[in-house]
């Protein structure tokens, strides 16, 4: 299947995806993106906003209510899962526990009714991709969770699908385990050349593993790009503050200033909210950045290599800075003190 | 709703099927009720006579009264042994001897109901094995039998395991923390099961209690066979108003029976529903105490002798030298084996018996595996009463059934035949097949199917990679469970043979109305050992094949011990 339509248009493409489940709960609201080939494409977005949704609709397991989905340019209105080149990594791994490793893997090959010697081949050569050579004969309940997620991942990629989604595939594993997995799952993306999409709830791993990210959230995408571009410009308070920690006043625009629980913040144009990152705003005395403001120094939290400081201001809002240098390790808390950041530090906001 | 289309195509069969014979004959006998048959002979339709007849007249209040008396009596002697028996089980420590107490607490579903019965007549028999204890010390002789006395010892050693099952299943629910309670000992132990273990097993209690009236109140076999006559009750009642040619007032008092049937489980499930709500303390842990553990045993090991001893005595007694039911036998022969194979017809009953058991199980397990995948699977509408639909063949009491599939199927000219037993056996053990089948669904990954079509597998070949695998143990139970209900049963269908035709089961209750000698002895030692080497070769196969079921792919499962290449 990989050979068909290997033109340099977009793997993966969802126009208008609407669905509603027979229960009536909303799946998706609304969603359109494309994933270009080879692209490492993920969703992020808090629990129950739809990304599981999504991609089962992706891979054929529902219908939506409406919209359309194509894989490499072809329409798959009423093509079932089975017939889409498209292959899963389930949020809950869905290993068949009855199957060896080995035959977890040549289950998509064997039902393509490759010969067997090919079918070998293709297990043997997973295993290897997969850092799994020589357990091809155990069970997946005699492997680690570490190893059973690699298996997974290989008997997705056996059927050498267009497209290969992935849901929440590191969800259970512990930290350490999840970032050596990361790494591997980079690993494999790169030798497969295979397109991922991605579906986490983790901002770190979207952030640094995909070479573009959605951001979803109730059913609907907020903002899409590279993770970049929507750390440092986010388009929606919600993008805003789901990625990373900000600092974001919301208030109304008059004159170059936005008024917001009691203080003024100058800003670049109008808005309905002004987003200011931490790591941009500094905590002090005698600050001559544009906006200035006192208070009173509430927190300090060293989180080594850089520190965090809470600033409570007269009016009761509390901003948050995080310095890399070591400039307020003078200050403790307690002190009467000065926070502020520039005037294009602020990102504005409409949404 | 082209989207359900599937649901409804898995669903269709067993509509079809319990539309076609259960619907069907249940509404036939609806309208027969509506007939009268005048002493000459003529046949009036669209009256309301039999109605007034069987609704004015004492006497068929009486059999009523004789019902519901022997429904109750039955179940709470069930609840009295049945209880004392699920808790001790529960607190047998090593599982082994807990599946070997429930092995022989169930032992006996295995078998005929026509050959237990045959059983207790030999030991409440006026010269039978607890006479002959009583007498020597002057305590006898005693007549049991012919009386409701012996109907319900019977009754309530055949529906036992209905009563202990639910029991056990609400006590394995309870935090089986036995060593941390094991200091709270004496009237602490006692306010605890007062307190907590007994609220928190009403449920299954009720739901026992429940099993257990709806099916003595519509046994008839052991009370036709036991009773002797003397015992009245509607199932009886409707046999006879048969044997005498008035269908009209049959099938009223069928509709009499069924009616009482759907009171039962209105008023058990309001039951149900009160203690539910009561129950909701959130108590959890109910450890039970170490003391007493000798009474307890003492206690089981007389239950089992109890479950046990009508086996014992029939296959003691098949041996007998003697042809009257004398304890103990006098000598030993193994005349009543050659006897038993010398009678006519018993080898073509066998044969129908098995013949109609398969194909009853084969077509249930399809289409009932078909169903309970549509309403596991699926979100279509008119789930619900589909699965009220399909389960409602366990409420009508089968001699009410077999007496409606008797004129059903004739009006089909499709009685005498195999076909017509086949689809009532079908109708019969379907509702068993989808509950246990349902109940493994439930509890099978349906992620594991998902993946298989998103592997490359067509819905049907993802059932049978993913799912089969999944539900094996359950399906294998449900067969079998299904050819014993079908092999063995007779309620219904004493009603839906033809002079020519015969089934085993119905051959034994014929003989057992005929005759007393133990060739009915012989063949129940014959079945038993059947029985048993089936239910042993299930257990195996059941070991063998469920090894892996229990495996799960849980990521946070720590690395089990390996061996390699073992079990490929
Ligand atoms: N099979 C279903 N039937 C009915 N509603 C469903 C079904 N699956 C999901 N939903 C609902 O659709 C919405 C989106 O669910 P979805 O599983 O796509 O969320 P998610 O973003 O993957 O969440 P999570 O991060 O928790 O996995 C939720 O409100 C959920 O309750
Ligand atoms: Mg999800």
């Amino acid at each position: 299947m990989t050979g068909a339509g290997s033109s340099s248009g977009p793997d993966a493409e969802l126009r208008g995806i609407r669905k509603v489940y027979d229960n009536g709960a909303r799946g998706v609201e609304q969603v359109d993106f494309t994933v270009a080939k080879g692209e490492f494409f993920s969703m992020l977005g808090p629990s129950g906003c739809g990304k599981s949704t999504t991609l089962r609709i992706l891979a054929g397991l529902e219908e939506p209510t409406s919209g359309e989905v194509l894989i490499r340019g072809e329409p798959m209105r009423g093509r079932p899962a089975h017939r889409r080149p498209t292959n899963m990594v389930f949020q809950r791994l869905a290993l068949f526990p009855h199957l060896t490793v080995a035959d977890n893997i040549a289950f998509g090959p064997r039902l393509r009714r490759r010969p067997a010697r090919q079918v070998a081949e293709i297990v043997g050569s997973m295993l290897d991709l997969v850092d799994l050579a020589g357990y091809g004969k155990r069970y997946p309940a005699q492997l680690s969770g570490g190893q059973q997620q690699r298996v997974a991942i290989a008997r997705a990629l056996a059927n050498e699908p267009a497209v290969l989604l992935l849901d929440e595939p590191l969800g259970a594993l512990d930290l350490r385990l999840r970032v050596q997995m990361q790494q591997a799952l980079k690993r494999i993306q790169h030798d497969s050349g295979t397109t991922f999409v991605y579906v986490t709830h983790d901002q770190v791993e979207a952030l640094t593993m995909s070479d573009r990210m959605a951001v979803m959230n109730e059913g609907r995408i907020e903002q899409i790009g590279p993770p970049a571009e929507l750390y440092r410009s986010p388009a929606t308070t919600f993008t805003a503050t789901f990625l990373g920690d900000t600092n974001l006043f919301e208030g109304t625009y008059e004159g170059g200033l936005l008024e917001s629980e009691g203080i003024g913040v100058k800003v670049t144009g109008p808005g309905r909210a002004v987003s200011v990152r931490p790591e941009h705003v500094a905590v002090g005395r005698g600050l001559t950045c544009a906006n200035r403001y006192h208070g009173r120094l509430e927190d300090v939290i060293f989180q080594g290599a850089s520190t965090r400081y809470h600033v409570r201001l007269a009016s009761g809002v509390l901003v948050i800075s995080e310095r890399r240098e070591e400039a307020g390790s003078t200050l403790t808390v307690g002190d009467e003190v000065e926070t502020g950041w520039d005037v294009d530090a602020g990102v504005v906001l409409n949404h | 709703m082209r989207r359900h289309r599937t649901a409804y195509l898995l669903a269709a069969p067993s509509v079809v099927l319990l539309a076609g014979v259960f619907a069907g004959a249940m509404l036939t006998l609806l309208e027969y009720s509506f007939h009268q048959y005048l002493p000459d002979g003529t046949d009036i339709a669209h009256t309301t006579a039999t109605w007034q007849t069987f609704l004015t007249g004492g006497y068929h209040w009486q059999i009523v009264g004789e019902t519901v008396v022997l429904g109750l009596i039955t179940t709470v002697a069930a609840a009295v042994v049945g209880y004392p028996t699920a808790y001790a089980l529960h607190r047998v420590r090593q599982s082994r001897w807990r599946y070997v107490g429930l092995f022989i607490i169930f032992a006996p579903l295995l078998t005929s109901v026509v050959s237990r019965t045959y059983g207790w007549e030999l030991i409440l028999g006026d010269s039978g094995v607890l006479n002959s204890l009583l007498e020597p010390v002057g305590l006898g002789p005693v007549e049991l039998l012919y009386e409701r006395s012996s109907v319900v010892i019977a009754l309530v050693h055949i529906l036992l395991p209905f009563m202990v099952f639910p029991i056990t299943q609400s006590l394995g629910q309870l935090d089986p923390a036995f060593g941390e309670a094991a200091g709270d000992l004496g009237a602490g132990a006692f306010r605890r099961f007062v307190k907590v273990t007994l609220p928190l097993t009403t449920p299954g209690l009720i739901g026992g209690a429940q099993l257990v009236f709806a099916l003595s109140i519509s046994s008839f076999a052991t009370p036709s066979l036991l009773g002797g006559g003397r015992v009245n009750v509607l199932a009886t009642e409707i046999y006879d108003n048969v044997n005498n040619v008035d269908w009209p007032l049959a099938a009223v008092s069928s509709y009499a029976l069924l009616a009482l049937a759907v009171v039962a489980l209105g008023v058990f499930g309001w039951l149900q529903r009160r203690t539910g709500r009561a129950e909701q303390g959130g108590v959890t842990a109910a450890g039970a105490a170490s003391s007493g553990a000798r009474g307890w045993s003492v206690w089981l090991a007389i239950v089992y002798v109890y479950v046990l001893l009508p086996l014992v005595i029939i296959v003691i007694n098949s041996f007998s030298s003697v042809s009257y039911g004398t304890w103990p036998p006098p000598g030993l022969s193994a005349k009543w084996y050659a006897n038993l194979f010398e009678q006519e017809g018993l080898g073509a009953a066998t044969l129908l018996s098995l013949e109609v058991a398969i194909a009853a199980t084969i077509l249930a397990m399809v289409i009932g595996t078909a169903v309970a995948v549509s309403l596991v699977r699926h979100r279509m509408p008119g789930r619900g009463p589909l699965q009220s639909f399909v389960l409602s063949p366990t409420v009508v009491p089968k001699v009410a059934f077999g007496f409606a599939g008797f004129i059903y199927l004739h009006r089909l000219n499709l009685f005498g035949g195999v076909a017509g037993l086949v689809v009532t056996h079908t109708v019969i053990v379907l509702p068993f097949v989808v509950i246990v089948v349902t109940a493994a669904l439930m509890r099978a990954d349906a992620t594991l199917d998902a993946a298989a079509k998103d592997l490359g597998a067509a819905p049907l070949r993802a059932f049978r990679l993913a799912t089969l695998p999944q539900i094996r143990p359950a399906l294998i139970a449900a067969a079998l469970f299904a050819f014993v209900v079908s092999f063995d049963e007779v309620d219904m269908t004493v009603f839906l043979l033809s002079p020519d035709q015969n089934t085993l089961p119905v051959w034994m209750f014929v003989y057992m109305q005929k005759f007393q000698d133990p060739t009915l002895a012989a063949l129940s030692t014959l079945l038993i050992v059947a029985a048993l080497a089936i239910a042993a070769t299930v257990a195996v196969l059941l070991a063998r094949s469920g090894v892996f079921s229990s495996l799960t792919t849980s990521p946070e499962e720590p690395v089990a011990k390996v061996k390699e290449g073992s079990s490929a």
